[in-house]
């Protein structure tokens, strides 16, 4: 299976080279760097395929003995002043009888390095490595008589700026998110940790796009074994494209066919810090705001960061508040239906008789009126994501007033049913994370069905399994329900309630034995 | 032999109390002895953990085995092999007899035109389920479980007490016609179900950390869940009195639906259901998978869960077949069963297979002395 | 990953054709009964039901976005049957909804069932039947028949709330109806140590201008009921001889004579009592102490409340009236021959071998008791007043 790859891309080259569209002079079977200059610039263009974007630039330095610089780079990857600056300037005041005798000696680079003031400058004779680099932004910079082409890093990507987190928000709390920029977002966790023990692991994934992955920890505070654990498994994917973090998820979780997330993503700075100080690692992808953390729980989907940064009451009841919202999301719709046809009994008469008055003359049976009301606001939900922004108020005002309202003014369903589904649909909003509230949206029609059925007995029997499938996760060996099941009962200073920060001076489960304490010694060294 | 399920020290309690609580909260306990019931219950306690020293004695002897498997090396080969599959159509039995208690429970109290098979039908087949992945996941739900009962039933019991229904003057007098009732309920219904049940347990204290674990433990929730049973029952003659206790099929649902507070509280029947289909699933749950490790210990399956959908399929089936109605399956199981059935497998083969193996193994101990 | 597929599917399958949806019930399909009257019609031999139930009023019709305003509507339906659950299916022919009985609030019996026919047997479906409850209160029309109450409809409320709202307002400002319900008649007719007593409800001449059919209902004494039968009646004020004995007032209110014709009012808060019971030479000797406390409510005439006998002279008469309506109470169950303080339960739990000889003759042993009463009463205020108005 993974040679499969690897043939297919090196095919993909020799096919191009042998093409015999190409107007070129040399011998179109050639495929390595030679000593000439023109060769070496046909051979990487063709690699390429002669892109609009890549720029190409001769300088002939002495005619006499041919002696000629070309400087090879893609437009808009590279900084195309410091090319300029740093690389073409000083090549063409250099004294070239000099640099050419020791162009062939073996540090050669360092020589170089001397007059080019880029950053890194490396050697390289590998054709393919070349093309990369040049794909990655850098500067190619080849020489007649010589086989080595050297690499000087001059890439720049035009990026945006950073921004205030879309999905995550907080009312009190650092307001800076990821941006696409993989380099910009290790840089905003590192200068939270001005610390030597953070690390920070380069992979590469994607066969066809080559992304860089990123993988950060604490040394020593981190898992050892789920470190490796993880690496191994990120060495595994197999996979033409990682377009975003979720790409990576997929292929690493442990649980291919849950619905519950078992790893966290996050666009926030803060909680990627404040993970890593817990022991767990954080994975940065090229391209994409979000950055995995793993291993999570099922509890750490409902930790907002803002229940640290509010008064620990505050933090503690809001955190209550979503559990029960959570509870409201997956189980009232359900609940609703179940007793609304199976368990009169259990609503107070006087509620009964308003309900009963609500159900009159509606033409449809609860449930399907219940599936209705939930299908209609998931169709409105999406179109609130997709519209541009500027509509999206309308969507909202069409959606929320018009339809609620006079649906049930037209009898078309009742009052109550509507008032569940919204009960249900804001409760869902209350989750910190996102993907956790997609699996309450649709184990809730689950639960619908099986209230309809057979009451609260079906809910019941749901609710075991649901709760059997949530306590057979792990993740990266993690039991999903850490601190609850297995009980631990230091670990539930930061559960239900949130004690104070003073008093959470133990590190949750994933991190190493070793490093249990956040503080040594009473806070005093640091070593 | 297979792989190393370890169940903690909480878990184990959780599965002992939902286990203990199972039938028994169900179906009231002691109902004979009228007022003095919870002092019957008393009694349990102190002989449940008696049998309980035998299973632990037995555990000790062979910690990493269950009972089909020592009793092959205590019996010999063919009779232990026998005895191991009787034990394994005892835990199916039972499995059976609490789904039916429980679907019975259901159609009278709720589904009243539900047919037993259908109920059946989704109990077990949310157990297999769970079965699948296994019995740790099991066990973490149990405790999982314990919370919500906790969280469910001590709120109901405030709610009973606010509502003043509880008159403590049912409880009066105590011990009017003397110890004998107390005995006569004790002797053999309240020492067989719930506290002879344990029985189940032999099969599943291998998964125990450690014996130490099981000791502790085993005895904490014996003693916990038959206080809470003992405090239970006492609430339950205060709060509907003897009389309607001895004529009501579920006296617990009978207690429930008493409360009413300020007509908005009422009808909590249903919000106990949920209690009680937890205290069911956990103990179908435990009885169907001691028969199925029976089996898989007695063929030497490689691949045990292979038989959980026969055994399912059995026991929702023989659910329906086990009695042609409720009053036969009642008095099948409240005359018959415990002496027939209960007494022999929770207390006499129990006791002689622990008296075989300390005679055997002093015998051994002996004989290696004199050699030496 | 096929052969669970196939399991999922034949599971799914399985359960459709099991048909578990029968349970299902949508609410507009269902008549929720308030109030159910049984009556005995004693030329046919059959029980005759009356229920009332709610009717819900259609809402989310155009503007009545307020629905749940206004009482709910009412309906009437009888039905006749040799047990309850036959007259209850016999129903069915006259109403388009199934009943549904789990919100039953109230339970009418009438008069000549309770009086000729017994009642000891028509409560067993409410213990046996999951769907009704078993405390509902139960009411005797007195002197009418559950039809006749539950036909009354007041102006404003449901005529099954009317009646609630009645029982429970009573039993808690006077103390003198209490509502027994259906699990406790049970429990008392089922005890040989103890009888019944019912609330009465009459139906009276309306003088209401709003009422619709000139009718409305009215509380009226305690029936005492004896083997299953009504006898008699503990009317006005010794019906509170009830409340008392059993700890059940929460507030009532004694008028004391303070002039020549003029009354104090005596508002008692709280009250409390003990009984022993033991036999005496054959006879059952009944000991009740009572501690009652209470405030001044109103006082019309003008004496020195803060002079020390004066206070005393009021706590005395208080308690002596405390003490008439008791004896009075107890005096008329002894004449019934009729335990309805279930002192026979009492002498159970306090000396269960005196219970065993006489427990098969008890209501006869009762009737020869020898009752001492003595009544505690403190006054604990006067209210926002100290000392009344002077007036000339």
């Amino acid at each position: 299976m993974p040679s499969f790859f690897k043939t297919g891309t090196k095919k993909i080259q020799s096919k191009k080279e042998s093409s015999p569209s190409q107007p070129s002079t040399i011998k179109p079977n050639i495929t390595n760097l030679t000593y000439n200059i023109d060769d070496n610039i046909d051979l990487i263009k063709d690699c390429l395929g002669s892109p609009p974007d890549l720029n190409v630039r001769k300088i002939i330095i002495d005619a006499a003995t041919d002696f000629s610089v070309a400087m090879i780079r893609m437009d808009g990857m590279s900084d195309k002043k410091e090319v300029d600056f740093s690389v073409i300037e000083p090549l063409s005041k250099m004294n070239f009888e000099q640099l050419r005798e020791q162009l062939e000696s073996p540090n050669s680079a360092e020589v170089l390095g001397r007059l080019i003031a880029v950053n890194k400058l490396e050697k390289m004779n590998d054709v393919d490595k070349v093309v990369n680099s040049i794909l990655q932004g850098n500067t190619g910079i080849l020489f007649n008589h010589t086989s080595q082409v050297f690499i000087a890093s001059t890439r720049l990507i035009d990026k945006r700026g950073l921004s205030e987190p879309s999905s995550q928000t907080v009312i009190r709390g650092p307001k800076d998110s990821f941006t696409e920029d993989l380099r910009t977002n290790t840089s905003l966790v590192r200068a939270r940790i001005t610390n030597p023990k953070l690390r920070i692991e380069t992979l590469n994934v994607g066969e066809i796009t080559h992304t860089n992955v990123e993988l950060m920890y604490l040394n020593g505070i981190a898992d050892d074994s789920i470190l490796q654990e993880l690496r191994n498994r990120i060495k595994k994917i197999k996979i033409d494209a990682i377009l975003e973090s979720s790409y990576i998820e997929e292929f690493i979780q442990d649980s291919k066919n849950s619905i519950f997330p078992t790893l966290i993503s996050t666009e926030r700075p803060d909680v990627v810090v404040a993970n890593l100080l817990e022991g767990r690692f954080a994975i940065f992808v090229y391209g994409t705001p979000y950055v995995l953390i793993g291993p999570a729980t099922f509890i750490q989907f409902f930790q907002s960061p803002e229940d640290y940064y509010q008064n620990y009451y505050m933090g503690s009841f809001i955190r209550i508040l979503r559990f029960v919202s959570f509870f409201i999301a997956l189980y009232i719709p359900g609940l609703y239906v179940a007793i609304m046809t199976h368990h009169h009994a259990l609503i107070p008469t006087t509620l009964l008789i308003t309900l009963a008055g609500q159900r009159e003359g509606v033409p449809f049976p609860i449930v399907v009126e219940a599936l209705i009301m939930e299908l209609v606001f998931e169709v409105l939900r999406e179109a609130g994501v997709r519209m541009p922004r500027a509509v999206g108020q309308t969507v909202s005002i069409v959606g929320a007033l018009i339809l609620g309202q006079a649906a049930v003014q037209a009898g078309f369903v009742s009052a109550s049913t509507v008032i569940v589904v919204s009960l249900t649909a804001i409760a869902n909003f209350t989750m910190p994370f996102f993907n956790v509230a997609i699996a309450a949206r649709i184990l809730r029609f689950l639960l619908l069905l099986l209230g309809s059925y057979i009451g609260m007995y079906g809910i019941m029997l749901g609710t075991f399994v649901i709760l059997a499938h949530l306590c057979s996760l792990r993740s990266f060996g993690l039991p999903y329900f850490d601190p609850i099941t297995p009980f631990k009962l230091l670990a539930q200073k930061d559960v239900f309630i949130r004690l104070p920060l003073p008093k959470q001076m133990t590190r949750p489960e994933p991190a190493s034995p070793e490093e249990k304490n956040r503080v040594q010694g009473g806070g005093r060294n640091e070593t | 032999m297979k792989k190393k399920i370890r169940i903690g020290s909480l878990q184990f309690f959780c599965l002992i109390f939902l286990f203990e609580l199972g039938s028994a909260v169900l179906f009231g306990m002691a109902k004979e002895a009228r007022q003095a019931a919870w002092i019957t219950i008393i009694f349990g306690i102190v002989s449940g953990c008696i049998l309980f020293s035998v299973y632990l004695g037995l555990h000790k002897k062979y910690p990493d085995l269950p009972l089909t498997a020592y009793s092959r090396k205590i019996a010999g080969k063919y009779i232990g092999w026998g005895i191991g599959f009787a034990y394994v159509i005892y835990f199916s039995y039972l499995a059976v007899r609490v789904l039916r208690d429980y679907e019975e429970l259901l159609v009278i109290s709720q589904y009243h035109n539900t047919s037993l098979l259908t109920l059946g039908l989704y109990m077990i087949a949310s157990i297999i389920y769970v079965m699948f992945k296994g019995f740790e996941v099991f066990s973490r739900v149990s405790q999982v479980c314990f919370f919500v009962f906790l969280f469910v039933g001590m709120p109901v019991i405030i709610l009973e007490l606010s509502a003043q229904l509880l008159q403590p003057a049912n409880l009066l007098p105590v011990l009017e016609n003397g110890w004998m009732p107390v005995l006569k309920a004790f002797f053999p219904s309240t020492l067989t179900v719930p506290f002879g049940e344990m029985v189940a347990f032999t099969m599943l204290l291998p998964y125990v950390k450690d014996h130490k674990t099981a000791k502790k433990i085993g005895y904490a929730g014996i003693i916990v869940s038959g206080l809470y049973l003992s405090f239970r029952t006492a609430m339950n003659i205060a709060a509907i009195g003897p009389d309607v206790r001895i004529r009501s099929t579920f006296p617990i649902l009978t207690e429930i639906g008493l409360v009413e507070i300020g007509n908005f509280i009422q009808r909590l029947d249903a919000i106990v259901l949920v209690i009680l289909v937890i205290l069911g699933f956990v103990k179908i749950f435990i009885f169907f998978y001691c028969a199925l490790l029976g089996i898989s210990d007695l063929f030497n399956l490689n691949e045990p869960k292979k038989m959980i959908y026969p055994l399912g399929i059995l026991i929702i089936l023989s659910a329906v077949l086990v009695a042609p109605n409720f009053n036969t399956h009642m008095d099948i199981g409240f005359k018959i069963v415990p002496i027939y059935m209960h007494l022999p497998f929770q207390i006499a083969i129990p006791v002689l297979l622990l008296l075989i193996a300390i005679i055997k193994t002093k015998f051994k101990k002996s004989r290696t002395n004199q050699s030496t | 990953m096929k052969r669970k597929f196939v399991f999922i599917l034949s599971f799914f399958i399985t359960a459709c054709l099991l048909a578990g949806c029968s349970n299902y019930r949508e609410l507009r399909d269902a008549a929720f009964i308030a109030g159910i009257g049984i009556d005995w019609l004693k030329e046919k031999q059959r029980y005759q039901i009356t229920f009332q139930a709610f009717s819900p009023s259609p809402a989310g019709s155009s503007s009545s976005s307020g629905s749940g305003s206004g009482p709910p509507g009412s309906a009437l339906f009888m039905a006749e049957g040799r047990t309850i659950s036959e007259a209850a299916r016999q129903a069915s022919k006259k109403f388009s909804r199934m009943p549904d009985y789990s919100h039953v609030r109230i339970v009418i019996i009438g008069d000549d069932l309770a009086k000729s026919e017994s009642l000891n047997f028509i409560f067993d479906v409410f213990e046996r039947d999951a769907n009704i409850r078993a405390n509902i209160p139960v009411l005797i029309a007195r002197g009418t028949s559950g039809k006749e109450v539950l036909s009354v409809i007041p102006a404003t409320e449901h005529p099954v709330e009317s009646i609630n709202g009645k029982v429970k307002n009573s039993a808690k400002m006077q103390g003198e109806n209490q509502a027994t319900e259906v699990y406790q008649i049970i429990n008392q007719l089922s005890s040989k140590g103890s009888e019944p007593t019912i609330g009465g409800i009459s139906v009276v001449a309306s003088k209401d201008p709003s009422s619709p059919n000139k009718k409305a209902t009215k509380l009226s004494g305690m029936g005492i009921i004896k083997e299953g039968k009504l006898v008699g009646w503990l009317d006005g004020t010794k019906s509170k001889s009830i409340s008392f004995l059993n700890n059940q007032i929460i507030q009532t209110n004694e008028s004391i004579r303070c002039d020549s014709h003029q009354y104090t009012s005596v508002r008692i808060t709280d009250s409390r009592s003990k009984i022993k019971v033991r036999m005496n030479s054959g006879r059952p000797e009944i000991v009740i102490h009572v501690n009652a406390l209470g405030v001044l409510d109103e006082m019309l005439c003008n004496r020195k409340i803060m002079d020390y006998d004066v206070l005393h002279e009021y706590e005395q008469k208080t308690s002596n009236n405390i003490l008439s309506h008791i004896r009075d109470g107890i005096n008329q169950a002894k004449s019934q021959k009729s335990d309805i303080f279930g002192f026979g339960d009492i002498l159970h739990r306090q000396h269960p071998e005196q219970w065993k000889k006489n427990e098969n003759r008890w209501n006869d042993v009762f009737s020869k008791s020898k009752v001492s009463i003595h009544v505690n009463f403190n006054l604990h205020g006067t209210s926002m007043r100290i000392e009344p108005y002077p007036y000339k």
